[in-house]
Parts: C-alpha cells; sequence; structure tokens
C-alpha cells in the first residue's frame, strides 16, 4: 500500500466518525464539512488511482470502510417520500450542499448515494503514467491538509459559529507565539482563525506549484494538463470559493484584520502591499477574470 | 575511558576518543539487546539536558524491561560553534562506533566490573534528540538515507528508532506577526520580505536548509516507508515557546504534555516519568 494513503485512511476513518456524530447531535454545517472533506478525498484519491499513485485494491479498501457507509447513511437521509420530518430535511440540505459545492459531480454523487458507481469519472489523458510524480505530490498535500486540525477548526469556525460567537472570538487580540501555538493546540478558536487563513493561502500556492509545474512540463500535452489541472481545482474549489454569504465575509475580515496587523508592525505601504500581493497570488488560481461586457 | 561507580543497574564510562564530553551507562545485565544514544539541543549538555535520566533509567518502572537491556550512550558535540552539517556527521562516526557492536576500550584506567561484558552487541539502536538534537539526528539519516540508494549496504543509523522531545524541525518560534505569516504561509515573498525588515530574522535564516533535510527525509521514506529511521517519534510540551510545534507528515505525533516547555520536556523525574517511555512506546492514535 502507497505510504501516504495509509496516513490519508486513518484520518478519512476519523472524518466518517465525526460525521456521525454531527449527524446524530443535528449539527448539519459540521456534517456538510466532513462530507466535503470526503469528496474531495474521493477526488483526489480517484486521480491517484487512475495514474497508478494509489492501487485500484488501495481505493477498494477505502471504499469498504469509509465512502460506501458514507454515501448509504447519505441516502437514507434523502427525503425520498416528501415525509419533510426534520431529521430528512436536515439530510436533504446536506446531500444539496454536498452537490452544490461539487457541482459537475452531481451525477456521480446522485450515483453513488443510489450505490451503482463509487468513483468519478476518469479524465481522459493521452498517457496517464506522465501525472504519478503530479498525483503523488498531491497525495502527500492531502496528507499535511487532514492532518492540519487548526486548519479544519478555522474552516469550521467560518462555517459554522453563531453571531454571538464570531462577535466574541473577532474581539479577541491574539500574540503572535499563541497564534504559532495552533501548529500544537488547536483548540484556540481566536489563534486558529489567524492561522487557518494563512495555512489556506500556503495550500493554495502548493497546488498552484503542482498546476503550473504540469502546465510547464514539456512532455504533457497541453490538452491533458488542462483536464487534470481543471479536476484539482475542482477538488479543492470548494474550499476557496465560499457561497455562503455570511462565511465569505468572515474570510473577508480574517484577511484584513492580516493586512492591518502586518501594517502596523511595519509600518511601510511597500509591506502591506506586497503581503497583500502575496495573497493575491496565491488565490489567483481560483479566480477567472470576469469578462469584460461588450457594448451593446 | 573513566569509570565511576556504577547505580544499580547500569555502570557509568566516560568515552574516549571524542572531543566532547560523551559518557556511557552500561547494562549489568545480559544479554544487552539495544543500544540508546541521547543527543542534546543547542547549548545543551551531555549531562545537563538529560536530567534525570541517569539515574532514573534504574530504578523507572516505565518500560523497565528496555531499560534493563539497554546501554545509554550520551552524545556531546559543539552545538554553539559548529555547523549542523558537521555536527551531523560527528553523530554518525559516534553511531558508527557504537552499533551494531561496541568495544569496551580494555586499555582504559578504569576497572571495568567483571559483569559488564568488553564487547557489546546490539539488535536495536534508539535515537533520541532535543530541540537542536532532533535536526541533526534526521540530517544524519538524511544523508545516510541518499547514500542508501547508491550503496546496497546499508547504514547502521537506517535502523534506528527516532524518538525527539521538542525538534527544531521547523525552526525557531518568530516574535513578530510578518515571521508569523511567513512561518505559517511558508510563502517564500513573504519569507524574504521578513529577513528584509526583521532586525532579528536570524530565526527565520535557516528555514531553507530544514526544509531540504524535511524534503529529503520524506524522499527517503518514500522510497522504503518500512525503513523505521524516517518516521520519528514526537513529544512536545503545551507550554512549548521555543519551536515552531510541527511534526514530518510521516511522524507519530505523541498527545503533548501538559505543563511542560521547550526545556523541561525531556527531564523526568519522579512525578514525571513519560521522557522515560517515548524511546520505545508506540503513540496511541
Amino acid at each position: 500500500m502507497n505510504s501516504m494513503i495509509h496516513i490519508i485512511e486513518e484520518h478519512l476513518a476519523q472524518r466518517s466518525e465525526e460525521i456521525r456524530h454531527s449527524r446524530a447531535i443535528g449539527n448539519v454545517p459540521d456534517a456538510i464539512l466532513g462530507g466535503s472533506e470526503l469528496f474531495e478525498a474521493l477526488l483526489i484519491l480517484s486521480l491517484s488511482a487512475q495514474t497508478e499513485a494509489a492501487t485500484r485494491e488501495d481505493l477498494e479498501g477505502l471504499a469498504e470502510f469509509v465512502f460506501r457507509p458514507f454515501f448509504r447513511d447519505l441516502a437514507e437521509s434523502v427525503d425520498v417520500l416528501g415525509l419533510n420530518r426534520p431529521e430528512f430535511s436536515a439530510r436533504s440540505q446536506e446531500s444539496n450542499s454536498l452537490i452544490s459545492r461539487f457541482q459537475r459531480f452531481q451525477t456521480t454523487i446522485e450515483l453513488a448515494i443510489r450505490g451503482e458507481k463509487l468513483f468519478p469519472e476518469r479524465v481522459y489523458l493521452s498517457q496517464d503514467k506522465d501525472f504519478l510524480p503530479y498525483s503523488n505530490e498531491c497525495l502527500l498535500l492531502w496528507c499535511a491538509i487532514v492532518q492540519d486540525e487548526g486548519f479544519r477548526n478555522y474552516r469550521r469556525i467560518i462555517d459554522t459559529a453563531s453571531r454571538e460567537q464570531w462577535s466574541r472570538i473577532i474581539q479577541d487580540r491574539p500574540t503572535p507565539a499563541r497564534v504559532m501555538a495552533v501548529f500544537d493546540d488547536p483548540a484556540d478558536e481566536t489563534c486558529s482563525l489567524y492561522y487557518g487563513f494563512l495555512r489556506l493561502v500556503r495550500y493554495c500556492s502548493q497546488l498552484q506549484k503542482i498546476t503550473t509545474a504540469i502546465s510547464e512540463n514539456k512532455e504533457i500535452k497541453q490538452k491533458d494538463a488542462t483536464l487534470f489541472n481543471d479536476r484539482l481545482r475542482e477538488a479543492f474549489s470548494w474550499r476557496v470559493m465560499i457561497p455562503s454569504k455570511e462565511s465569505s465575509r468572515r474570510v473577508e475580515v480574517i484577511k484584513e484584520l492580516w493586512i492591518r496587523l502586518i501594517k502596523e508592525e511595519a509600518g511601510s505601504m511597500d509591506v502591506e502591499l506586497e503581503f497583500n500581493n502575496a495573497l493575491e497570488t496565491a488565490f489567483g488560481m481560483w479566480y477567472v477574470p470576469e469578462p469584460v461586457p461588450s457594448p451593446a | 575511558m573513566a569509570s565511576s561507580p556504577s547505580t544499580s543497574g547500569h555502570f557509568r564510562l566516560s568515552i574516549g576518543g571524542h572531543e566532547r564530553a560523551c559518557f556511557a551507562l552500561f547494562a549489568t545485565t545480559v544479554p544487552v539487546a539495544t543500544a540508546v544514544v541521547f543527543v542534546h539541543g543547542f547549548g545543551g549538555g551531555p549531562q545537563k539536558t538529560w536530567i534525570d535520566f541517569h539515574n532514573l533509567i534504574d530504578t523507572t518502572t516505565s518500560n523497565r524491561n528496555e531499560w534493563e537491556a539497554s546501554d545509554v550512550y550520551f552524545f556531546g558535540y559543539d552545538s554553539t560553534h559548529t555547523s549542523i552539517d558537521d555536527c551531523a556527521d560527528e553523530l554518525t562516526n559516534f553511531v558508527n562506533g557504537v552499533f551494531p557492536t561496541a568495544t569496551l576500550n580494555p586499555t582504559d584506567s578504569a576497572v571495568i566490573p567483571s559483569d559488564i561484558l568488553p564487547v557489546r552487541n546490539y539488535e536495536n539502536l534508539v535515537l533520541v534528540g532535543h530541540s537542536q538534537g532532533g535536526i541533526i539526528i534526521r540530517w544524519s539519516i538524511a544523508n545516510a538515507g541518499q547514500r542508501a540508494n547508491h550503496n546496497p549496504v546499508q547504514a547502521p543509523i537506517l535502523k534506528s528508532r527516532v524518538a525527539l522531545f521538542a525538534p527544531a524541525l521547523f525552526g525557531y518560534v518568530p516574535t513578530r506577526w510578518l515571521g508569523v505569516a511567513a512561518a505559517i504561509s511558508g510563502l517564500r515573498r513573504l519569507h524574504d520580505l521578513y529577513i528584509a525588515h526583521s532586525p532579528s530574522a536570524t530565526e527565520m535564516k535557516d528555514k531553507t536548509f530544514l526544509q531540504q533535510v524535511e524534503k529529503i527525509t520524506w524522499e527517503c521514506y518514500k522510497q522504503s516507508p518500512k525503513t523505521p529511521a524516517y518516521s520519528a517519534h514526537v513529544l512536545f510540551g503545551s507550554d512549548e515557546q521555543v519551536v515552531v510545534r510541527q511534526k514530518y507528515v510521516q511522524d507519530c505525533r505523541h498527545t503533548p504534555q501538559s505543563g511542560k516547555d521547550h526545556f523541561s520536556i525531556c527531564k523526568p523525574n519522579a512525578s514525571y516519568s513519560r521522557p522515560l517511555s517515548l524511546p520505545f512506546d508506540d503513540c496511541l492514535s
């Protein structure tokens, strides 16, 4: 078994347990967060199987005890009879959110919920094995993400904190040492926010390096590179392209807090500008410039 | 070698032939199975960093069987004036001298008890590091791992189990916001910006080297995930404020120890026995 799959396996099992628990206590946003992480894993692992960074056996093992039970539970949640009972409505919300976060895979998700086909469709590449080193890099990146509890807490707070909780958290003023301590102790909510935003920047930047390396690899056909990179972006996009206005606003608040801290410390517009540019560059791959409307 | 009176289960000998004050505690039990090598950090030493391992290994109930069958080496080096690279070479030479076979120098003036065998053969090797000692261990292993790609004979150090207390794998904790941003985001641009604008940015300057150690260790691990030396057991204290509290992806993270800081994390005492078990125990997860 690929050594990284072993690491991922452990964390997926943990996520799976958390989703069950969140459902049991009616914490829908938390179950949605866990479900998105699982589906993200499914996309990355299916690419890995295709490029032989992971074996089909690896995936079948994971399917057996993580993915199939997850989708089966989700299937039970769909209000097929239209009973409108609270538990059905909460679970419908969960499956609808999953579909909205991974829109291009709506059919895959629906089929998986029905237990018909577990893995997303292949990306049609001329030479799958040319992508092996990049698949390995993606697995490594995902290993780092799933082990990063502070990063997960950041997203959990962004998505699920009540208004009162949020305003309390945001009024707290941490020290640099406290924020650094999140590496090992992610329980500090305020510091997880400061920490998590920059971890997001880090992971986006790493992903950007991978996709750039693929695009610049002269051995790889441009069409293949585009298809592969699109799939990678689709897997991770829900972490950046946040549809909820409130959550999106919270991300902006954290970003502004960071800019203010850097500005106050450096006392220089240049540093602030450079810091801001570094953030924009890291997120750059997610934002396609809007087409300029043609004159009527 | 110079000797001192034996404690209940181990006999202490200073180790000659090394510039620094290295010493060892040799087990009086037979057979001995394991060599444990302790590597201190920046500004530390073979005695002061590891207080009170020297006495507690003979009285502890934690992993008593393992300690009884272990010879314990306390490696010393010049941590303040020598490069990590040179320290790693020194450590490699030291390990090669003791594992898998160590010979007590028969010309030594010390009186060695008759129950101490002069030739020590070990099956297991454990490397224990604190702070900078952790990065020295990992660099020694990474070097050996790289050489293993071209050499069919595996270096002894690659057979080691690695246990690290508060290792400086990702450098020291920055004290300014720009340093924090650079450390957490890992963005080269922010790193450069920090160095350009911070009067005391030396804490970040070694990051490139540290990243290289991590990268090479990871490459070695990918090629040979069953080689124990590539994944370490890592323990931090909850009050750690000196080094960045992070491990490598493949490492085993032990639950942080509450109430311990960078310096106290590796010092066992009557009410804190956890350091005595880290060299041998697996993490629970």
